[in-house]
């Protein structure tokens, strides 16, 4: 069932930040990146080979959209420095609330290749909502 | 980074939160970017293309900042290292997931099994059960279902226009 599975996605997310940043106070930052990756490398590249798949050319695709890879090296120092600076409650709650609030933005101005959306005073008070609930959690 | 909390929040946790914040928005960026990539390619090569570059920049780093040598690895639970494969399966999963459910579903349910996690992640580590984040994050839920589904009615209203 995909509601199961995309509970078990959550889950492993929140797992994934904690052993990640375990690893990363472990040996040090610089080398947690690179185990991360090699291992989820291989892993992907395990997969990718057993199923058969064809390479398409990239070609056409603009050298822009490679800095995913990037800011994925980013995002992991990140989470594992505010993993041990806030707990796991906070890290999560405050990357979400970053999550909504950037695809707000990002769809209000029609970015990166989005359709423009505007922001109505229904998204605001949810997101307002949000915000309560982590301001709610720093401060009790 | 001493790896234990601090519950009295002091200026480097100021700083933490502010970074939390915006890797909310390099999650995004990176999504969307990957995005690109994966209607183009398909989803293992964009994966696997985004795991070369990842490598690549971490070894760069990796070599300019870090003094321990990768294979003479202190003592940790195995565990620690699965982080890489965990990310994979939750890369797969996900686009799965966004085939079968809502995206109202999704969101709610992704970030529902996150904090449910994360309390339970915080419960052990320091010992005892924090209220504020209970109902801190119940609220966050009930804003999430909210905008999910304005969201989602939104959509559906400029659809039919």
């Amino acid at each position: 069932m995909y509601k199961l599975l995309a509970i078990i996605n959550g889950i492993s997310i929140a797992l994934m930040i904690m052993v990640n940043s375990g690893l990363a106070t472990g040996v040090d930052a610089m080398s947690a990146l690179v185990i991360i990756h090699a291992t989820g490398g291989l892993l992907i590249l395990a997969y990718f080979l057993i199923t058969k798949t064809k390479w398409k050319s990239m070609k056409h695709i603009h050298p822009f959209y490679y800095l995913a890879g990037a800011i994925g090296v980013i995002n992991i120092s990140l989470n594992n420095y505010c993993f041990a600076a806030l707990g796991a409650s906070l890290t999560v709650g405050l990357v979400l609330f970053g999550q909504l609030l950037t695809s707000a933005i990002v769809d209000h101005f029609g970015l990166l290749g989005m359709k423009q959306r505007k922001l109505t005073a229904k998204k605001i008070m949810s997101l307002g909502l949000i915000c309560l609930g982590i301001i709610i959690m720093i401060i009790w | 980074m001493s790896g234990h909390y601090h519950y009295d929040y002091m200026v480097g946790d100021y700083m933490a939160i502010l970074l939390a914040f915006l890797t909310g928005g390099c999650v995004i960026v990176s999504i969307l970017l990957n995005g690109k990539i994966t209607r183009e390619v398909g989803l293992k090569q964009a994966g696997l293309i985004n795991y070369i570059t990842g490598i690549s920049v971490s070894l760069v780093l990796y070599l300019i900042f870090s003094r321990q040598p990768l294979l003479d690895l202190p003592k940790l639970p195995f565990y620690y290292y699965l982080g890489g494969w965990i990310g994979v399966f939750v890369v797969l999963s996900g686009s799965k997931i966004v085939n079968h459910l809502s995206a109202v579903y999704t969101t709610v349910l992704v970030f529902f099994g996150q904090m449910m996690t994360a309390i339970v992640i915080d419960y052990f580590i320091s010992g005892n059960l924090d209220l504020g984040k209970l109902i801190g994050s119940t609220v966050m839920v009930i804003g999430l279902v909210l905008n999910a589904y304005f969201d989602n009615k939104e959509l559906k209203e400029a659809q039919a226009s």
